[in-house]
């Protein structure tokens, strides 16, 4: 009996990476239609996915803009509260009660209230009213576009998002509205200020918000407070609540993170857009599945002559999973191109839209996991060929 | 090279394909020995086992029982990775449907399998179109597989069958899908390729007049060798 056969190293060694990638390519490419077809499977799914979760992140963002831009280290109100836009008033000694807390260096009174705005033309909008003390800079409209915050100073004035100039029938810095039925004057518009609920921001001074809600001298939906450099908010929470048993203490974060985990999550907003997201993932990853099946299943003939030829199953699975990534490289990289362009789109309107980095990258992956794994099924079919099937045509 | 040592031995092969009541068996104690550089043409009627032959003789199928030593040692310990392995080194194939990959051009396809060989890239780059110009195809470098005729195809199929430089050669039914004219000139090729570089060429085919241009003619029915060999040479 002969000694069993070495195969040189040469021929054993595996394959560079060259042709595996050139043969998928080519297999991708070679049927232009399906090509297309696939890509727009994938597009449409990184389209999609990136879209509603760029919403997700939008909304989240929308919820608390107000919360985040207010420089106020501790927020308070009535027990309960579950949300910014919905607070009931409490008592006047509170302020005063936060204002005595060690660390605290200023608290002031915060108004917010829905309210009725009555356009020029005719014809009412729900509003919600931010009535802030502009003395102290801690609170109110950021990124004024146009006209002087100092004007909001004057009896009877207000400034508003110009995202919705239409929605309140305004054009113009001077535009006259009543608020519920009280007579207000525009000085200036925002841009960017977008409110999670239907009802736009409208900021006003603390003492012209009272008048627009007829409400009494003093009232406040909330107390916010700033603290002394280095002072430890919590502490500062353990000493007022002792004094403020039955209200709530928050930091900004933790009343973000509240309001926040409200309006996505309680209401069910935010599962619903990330159901729509997994749905789109879950479309895409069917059409992809079912074209890189195809591709591989039309090229089972090639695969054949590779393996007759004595090329090594791995090299066989090294061009599936490349139809995968170059599918996956392509389809994510017009697909994300697009979705920017949709949430660059957004900046001008109600419903932003908002793709970090961090979500275009993490996306990359979720695209390349779904071309990898809608490969599966063809890769187990290309691996089990048998090679004597070329002889047998 | 005047090597007349059998590159391919196949002693005593026998195959059975299922078992008990229907089992079929597809050869039946086969002896055969291939020589270097010579070109030898296996011939019979559909069914008699010939194309079976080539598929053991490849270490694409393995027999139930007998041996076959390529290149001098034996091939039955080997698993189905070594027999890829095996190959790979020292198997070239060429099919009666060309089998070439349809978005390659010529040249890609010699390169693809150079490299699938381990040659490295550069080296791929040169010996590729040498390969093609030896087949007659040099004006043929770029031309994806639609664009040739289909003596032009075979031609290609049996280039890449000669990368990397095996020492045996395979083909089932090669000019089966040619004219004769054609046909005639591909097996003149083989049996070039077999003389200059001592390589042992096996062809399976039907047709008389092709076998005519083989070194040696062995005739398989019902899965066995019949008695008479012939040959042209």
């Amino acid at each position: 009996m002969s000694a069993a056969i070495e195969v040189s190293s040469e021929a054993a060694r595996p394959p560079e990476i060259g042709p595996a990638v050139l043969l998928a390519w080519r297999n991708l490419a070679y049927d232009r239609s399906r090509f297309v077809i696939t890509m727009v499977g994938i597009v449409f799914a990184v389209v999609l996915t990136a879209v509603q979760i760029g919403l997700f992140f939008g909304f989240t963002a929308t919820t608390t803009a107000v919360i985040q831009h207010t420089r106020a280290d501790l927020w308070v109100a009535v027990h309960g509260l579950r949300n910014f836009e919905i607070a009931m008033p409490q008592l006047e000694r509170h302020r005063n009660i936060v204002m005595e807390a060690p660390g605290v260096t200023r608290a002031e009174a915060l108004l917010v209230f829905f309210s009725a705005w009555r356009k020029p033309e005719g014809g009412d909008e729900s509003v919600l009213v931010v009535g802030f003390d502009p003395n102290s800079g801690i609170a109110g409209p950021w990124n004024i576009v146009q006209g002087d915050p100092a004007d909001l100073r004057q009896a009877n004035t207000v400034m508003v998002d110009d995202i919705n100039k239409a929605k309140l029938g305004i054009s113009k810095i001077g535009d006259r509205v009543e608020i519920n039925g009280h007579r207000a004057r525009v000085v200036g518009f925002t841009h960017g200020i977008r409110s999670f609920t239907t009802s736009p921001y409208v900021f006003a001074t603390y003492r012209n918000a009272i008048d627009y809600g007829y409400l009494r001298d003093n009232q406040a939906e909330y107390v916010i407070a700033r603290l002394a450099p280095g002072t430890d908010p919590m502490a500062v929470k353990r000493a007022l609540h002792r004094r403020l048993p039955s209200v709530d203490l928050l930091t900004r974060d933790e009343f973000a993170d509240l309001t926040k985990t409200y309006w996505m999550f309680t209401t069910g907003a935010g599962t619903a857009i990330l159901v729509a997201a997994a749905l789109g993932l879950v479309v895409g990853m069917v059409i992809v599945a079912q074209v890189l099946y195809a591709t591989t299943v039309d090229h089972l003939t090639e695969f054949g002559t590779l393996r007759a030829m004595g090329a090594p199953q791995g090299f066989i699975l090294r061009v599936i999973l490349w139809q995968a990534t170059i599918a996956a490289l392509l389809g994510h990289g017009i697909g994300i191109v697009i979705a920017m362009a949709i949430a660059r789109g957004s900046q001008y309107s109600t419903a932003l839209i908002i793709i970090p980095p961090g979500l275009a990258v993490g996306l990359f992956a979720v695209t390349f996991l779904m071309c990898a794994g809608a490969s599966l099924v063809s890769i187990r079919k290309a691996m089990t060929i048998d090679p004597a099937m070329v002889f047998q045509r | 090279m005047d090597d007349r040592r059998p590159a391919l031995v196949v002693e005593g092969v026998s195959l059975v394909y299922g078992s008990g009541a229907v089992a079929v068996q597809a050869l039946e104690r086969v002896d055969l020995a291939v020589r270097r550089g010579e070109m030898l043409a296996l011939m019979g009627p559909s069914g008699s086992g010939k194309t079976t032959l080539l598929m053991i003789m490849g270490c694409l199928l393995r027999p139930t029982a007998g041996s076959v030593r390529l290149l001098g040692r034996e091939t039955s310990p080997l698993d189905q990775a070594g027999m890829a392995r095996l190959r790979l080194a020292h198997v070239g194939f060429i099919f009666q449907s060309y089998n070439l990959f349809p978005a390659l051009s010529a040249v890609e396809t010699l390169r693809m399998t150079l490299r699938l060989k381990g040659w490295p890239a550069d080296r791929a780059r040169e010996e590729a179109p040498r390969l093609l110009a030896q087949v007659d195809l040099a004006d043929k470098l770029h031309s994806m597989p639609a664009q040739l005729s289909g003596g032009q195809k075979q031609r290609v199929a049996i280039a890449r069958a000669l990368a990397g430089d095996p020492e045996i050669i395979l083909g089932d039914e090669p000019t089966a899908a040619l004219d004769w004219r054609t046909g005639r000139g591909i097996m003149e090729l083989l049996r070039r390729l077999a003389h200059s570089h001592a390589r042992s060429v096996v062809v399976v085919t039907h047709d008389p007049r092709v076998a005519e241009l083989a070194d040696r003619i062995v005739t398989i029915a019902d899965g066995r060798i019949a008695p008479r060999e012939g040959g042209a040479s």
